[in-house]
């Protein structure tokens, strides 16, 4: 019998070649461990699909309350971050736990990780129609990959799951900054002065914010509370 | 008096900021504009911090160069992509 390992498992291709791998290649026993925060899985499917890559015990776990009540607005974080909270949370509860991360070293890419799973029962969602990753939880969704790797293109409509799109057919602006200052406009150069007056101005800019005008009530230094209509800073009553 | 345009300007910079300031340059920035906007508020203009601070802003804009695309529509404002001179970002270290 070899040692025990508890895998954080989502059935996603990364954590089913690794109950595969964790077993084959470093000859660990893998209880498979999924976690209910709220992502809307389907945890019989989870379960199924960690007995099938080869777990021999499938922890499914409801934090739901847990994860209401004591996370507040924790929600999605970017995944890299993660690996750093998983192995300080699991050093703080115990030290002596050794932390494995495959992903970091068996240098795989997905197209080898497909191949490593081929032939196996292992259940594989293909990525093509969706090329997106998706962390979510009761508080949130983050998305990466696909299109949106690249920093210039807009994501498409389809990545969207907690809210609904409106119609949109937005007019596109391109700014152009230098060292921090804007000076230029779909291309064309303009001190920042002019950049403002053309913003402010221009009808078409006019409402492009929501919070243009806010009703906001101020303190002043002086200890003077005073309401006021303000667009961007500026007031609107008379003090 | 309309001020739209300080709005969507200061959206765009953040955005383009997002792909060219290092991590904790751009956390440390974020801070200390809270302080920035504070001595200005309060009449702190001519303070030795004020200037400073001024200082340490105009540094951490060298690399924020590039372009960012805003779409506009009625009352909504949002970045549809940004593009950079000389950037943090890179698409071949991004996750797979």
């Amino acid at each position: 019998m070899g040692k025990t390992v508890v895998l954080a498992y989502s059935r996603g291709l990364d954590t089913s070649v690794a109950v595969k791998w964790l077993a084959e290649e470093v000859g660990l026993e893998d209880v498979a461990m999924a976690v209910d925060v709220g992502q809307g899985d389907d945890f019989s499917a989870i379960e199924d699909g960690a007995f099938k890559a080869g777990a021999l015990t499938v922890e499914v776990i409801d934090t739901n309350d847990e994860f209401a009540n004591e996370s507040l607005r924790h929600g999605c974080a970017v995944k890299g971050n993660h690996q750093v909270r998983f192995e300080l949370g699991a050093r703080a509860l115990d030290p002596s736990l050794e932390v494995i991360a495959p992903v970091r070293f068996w240098g795989f890419s997905r197209k080898d990780s497909i191949d490593y799973v081929r032939g196996s029962s292992i259940p594989i969602t293909p990525r093509k129609k969706n090329p997106y990753s998706i962390d979510q939880n009761l508080w949130g969704r983050a998305i990466e990959c696909g299109e949106m790797q690249g920093p210039w293109a807009p994501p498409s409509s389809d990545v969207y799951e907690m809210t609904i799109a409106t119609k949109s057919d937005p007019q596109e602006l391109v700014l152009l900054f230098d060292e921090g200052v804007l000076v230029a406009i779909d291309g064309v150069k303009l001190t920042v002065e002019a950049v403002i007056e053309t913003l402010n101005s221009q009808s078409r800019y006019l409402d492009f914010i929501g919070l243009r005008w806010s009703k906001i009530t101020a303190l002043r230094l002086r200890a003077v509370k005073f309401a006021s209509l303000r667009g961007a800073g500026f007031d609107y009553g008379t003090s | 008096m309309r001020a739209s345009g300080a709005l969507g300007l200061i959206m765009a910079h953040r955005e383009l900021e997002s792909i060219t300031l290092e991590c904790d340059l751009a956390h440390a920035k974020a801070r200390l504009s809270a302080r920035f906007c504070e001595l200005a508020h309060d009449g702190f203009r001519f303070s030795p911090l004020r200037e400073a601070l001024s200082e340490f802003m105009n540094y951490s804009q060298r690399f924020v160069s590039g372009d960012v695309r805003l779409g506009l529509e009625r009352n909504r404002v949002y970045v549809l992509g940004r593009r950079y001179s000389v950037s943090s970002y890179s698409v071949r270290l991004s996750p797979i």
